[in-house]
């Protein structure tokens, strides 16, 4: 569905992307990395707003250096960006209505259909006629994943799509962009380790514009296996350079540590931990670094 | 305040569209000054010491057509830019007090429209004596115009451009300010009511006349324009500082 | 899409030009000299009804919370273009036409500016060229209060500089057909004039193409 070769993107003191070689299939795709790691640059340029400096990139056979692959990309595309911007004074049902007519829906009654099938999709229905200014802020996220899914798209962006939602929502979340995986592609970009780890097979990790990985969530995590230790202690004193305390929790009369690195010395008590994803990425960001 | 006001004039002057509204206008100016007529009005006549106050008054007022503009849309979405991207939720939270953030606010957007313009004037009169346009005493009664006629000009703008769009929009009051920029400072009061010619014009007319033919009469309607310029801004900063507050309070 | 290329743009596009309308046929209803009406009515027709559009224009594309969504979508550039500033400079005929109709019930003779074609040309070609300006401004520079600047500074210095731009750049004088109907150059200037709005909108399709520059 979508192969990228050597793309590059520099602005003119950073360097946002630097040889990224990646092909995505079908299913769901997680992008992981921190911020500044380029995954929002990435999905820009997937989506045609921004143009790459150096490589190819192909959609579904379209090249997007071209404006006519880039018009029958965005002609399959919905997409749900970080900085969500909408509409205020327009309804829920009217802001759906007027993106699938910028992409292209024309005809008034399937347009009608479809706009409240989404809806239904987001659960939205209800509110449908309600003005977005009087939304919250998982109300609007939910307009906008309708909006990115009204025509229907087989490749769907969404750029940090959870950030913001209390727990419910970002379960209900997930799950809407799972089922809608299958013969879909979907890219979930995000710097929440445990939205990856939920609904995606596979993934890649971005790190100062790099591909630092690219596997699976199982493959990610044994990269911190022999490299995880949970500790129970009084105090514990700063572990040695290149490890990470990971979490904290406070005990009756201890803290028990979570530690993730090269721990040369971890003493008396340390027990080995099998990693989790959360690890698997600590532990690529510190040898990555 | 001093560091607020520092960012504050830091974050206009990193503005692109200042450099590109203000190096538009200085090429004009360029042409206007230095072409021979009758692209420009460049006579080749030199200044001479007995019309060292005079031309200086009138560089400045002529300045003062223009360039105001700069000042006058320019910075007419400081502090709506401030509402608008959430910042103000950020700044009422600190000990920074309203009448604090419109002094420092106001302080750092005008001396960002204030710096470019003074550093073209003085360049120009230096320029003119070293020529040998003008002696050299014109660079120092241009500094003194200025003063005089450019910063209370741009004083009275900004204070009133900053205020307004928190009860218009933005587009609204930059329409109504270059309106009102030509209605009260171009318009002969003889053909149309207007501004021009009272007290509340900022234009700089009645301190280049004194500077022109210096009388008592003279003083005394420049000093009491002056103050009636400042007045209008204290009140205009006075009213922003209130709305702030009231805006506060209602949230 | 014409419904909501409405209810997208700004709200002050459709009450402003109303409330300048209102404002001006109250001044003129109030004042009864036929010199003085006529004088009104050129300032409104060929004055601010063009401020209005190059400063609103330049507000147009750029002042757009979704911005990011349509870029992301098939829509052309052109069309984006055309939808918002057909609508603005529809808002501002609508008012200019409305105006006309009122102080010609009033009896005012509007013939000193030519034929009703001449009036229309009067107006329109200012409006076009100061939208066009506007709004490339905006693009180039990427901020709308930039694109306003350039707006009003062109019509500022158009206003003031009369004699200056007939003796330096006559066929650039916005204002001919509203000031100087009977020149000879009317039709040559007003050509040019369009050119001109062409080709900064044609800039402005141009820029819009580099769609980053505006996230």
């Amino acid at each position: 569905m979508i192969e990228i070769e050597g793309l590059s993107k520099a602005y003119r003191r950073t360097r946002a992307l630097s040889d990224v070689h990646l092909r995505v299939g079908p299913g769901m795709f997680g992008l992981l990395g921190p911020n500044g790691a380029g995954k929002t640059t990435l999905m820009r340029i997937l989506a045609g707003i921004v143009h790459p400096t150096h490589g190819t990139i192909r959609v579904a056979g379209n090249d997007l250096a071209t404006e006519s692959g880039k018009r029958a990309t965005k002609a399959m595309l919905g997409y749900l960006p970080q900085e969500l911007g909408m509409y205020p004074d327009l309804t829920a049902a009217q802001m759906v209505d007027y993106m699938a007519i910028l992409k292209g829906i024309g005809d008034a009654a399937k347009r009608r259909r479809r706009v409240a099938e989404v809806l239904e999709m987001v659960a939205l229905t209800a509110v449908a006629d309600r003005r977005i200014k009087s939304f919250s802020g998982g109300m609007k996220r939910r307009v906008g994943i309708a909006q990115a899914l009204v025509n229907d798209p087989r490749l769907l962006i969404v750029d940090e799509p959870t950030a913001g939602l209390d727990p419910e929502e970002r379960i209900r979340f997930r799950n809407l962009l799972v089922r809608l995986a299958g013969d879909r592609t979907v890219i979930l970009s995000t710097h929440i380790v445990e939205d990856i780890g939920q609904t995606c097979r596979d993934l890649a990790v971005l790190g100062r514009g790099s591909v630092l990985f690219r596997g699976s969530p199982a493959e990610l995590s044994r990269i911190a296996e022999g490299h995880v230790w949970s500790v129970t202690r009084p105090q514990l004193d700063e572990p040695e350079p290149g490890t990470t305390i990971v979490s904290m929790l406070h005990l009756a009369d201890a803290v028990q540590y979570r530690v993730v690195g090269a721990w040369n010395d971890p003493g008396a008590g340390a027990l080995p931990t099998p990693p989790s994803l959360e690890d698997g990425y600590v532990r690529l960001m510190q040898t990555s670094s | 305040m001093r560091g607020v006001i520092l960012h504050e004039l830091g974050m206009s002057l990193r503005r692109p569209g200042l450099w590109i509204a203000y190096a538009l206008l200085f090429v004009f100016h360029m042409v206007v000054l230095f072409a021979p007529p009758p692209l420009g009005e460049w006579t080749g006549e030199s200044i001479t010491p007995a019309l060292v106050w005079p031309s200086a008054g009138r560089f400045l007022a002529a300045l003062n057509v223009f360039f105001p503009l700069v000042a006058g849309i320019l910075t007419a979405d400081r502090v709506q830019r401030d509402l608008r991207l959430g910042m103000r939720e950020l700044q009422e939270s600190t000990p920074l007090s309203p009448a604090a953030y419109v002094l420092t606010k106001y302080a750092g957007v005008l001396l960002s429209v204030l710096l470019p313009l003074l550093v073209w004037a003085m360049g120009i009169a230096v320029l003119m004596a070293a020529i040998g346009h003008a002696p050299l005493a014109f660079v120092p009664a241009t500094f003194v115009a200025f003063l005089a006629i450019t910063v209370p000009a741009f004083a009275f703008v900004v204070a009133f451009s900053i205020a307004c769009p928190l009860v218009l929009p933005l587009p609204v009051y930059q329409v109504l300010f270059t309106g009102y920029w030509f209605w009260a400072n171009f318009i002969p009061p003889q053909l149309f009511p207007t501004l021009n010619g009272t007290l509340v014009t900022p234009s700089g007319m009645f301190v280049a006349a004194l500077m022109r033919a210096p009388t008592t009469q003279g003083a005394v309607t420049a000093t009491l324009n002056l103050v009636v310029l400042a007045a209008a801004s204290i009140a205009a900063l006075a009213v922003l500082t209130a709305a702030l507050m009231r805006r506060a309070r209602l949230a | 899409m014409i419904r909501y290329a409405w209810k997208t743009s700004r709200r002050e596009l459709l009450w402003f030009p109303l409330a300048l309308l209102f404002f001006f046929v109250v001044i003129v209803a109030m004042l009864p000299h036929p010199g003085v009406r006529f004088t009104i009515t050129r300032g409104y027709l060929g004055f601010f009804v063009p401020l209005l559009a190059g400063i609103t224009a330049a507000y147009a594309v750029l002042d757009d919370p979704a911005l990011e969504l349509r870029f992301a979508t098939k829509t052309r550039h052109a069309q984006t273009l055309l939808a918002r500033l057909s609508l603005l400079l529809a808002v501002q005929a609508a008012c200019a036409i409305a105006f006309q109709l009122f102080v010609a019930a009033l009896g005012v003779d509007l013939s000193p500016l030519g034929g009703v074609l001449d009036v229309q040309r009067a107006w329109l070609v200012p409006t076009l060229a100061l939208a066009a300006a506007g709004l490339a401004g905006s693009l180039a520079s990427a901020q709308c209060v930039t694109g306003a600047f350039v707006a009003g500074a062109v019509w500022l210095v158009q206003l003031l500089m009369k004699s200056w731009l007939l003796a330096n750049g006559p066929r650039l004088y916005l204002f001919m057909g509203i000031l100087e109907p009977a020149r000879a150059d009317l039709r040559a200037s007003q050509g040019v004039l369009l050119a001109a709005s062409a080709s900064a909108l044609f800039v402005a399709w141009l820029l819009l193409h580099r769609q980053e520059r505006y996230l």
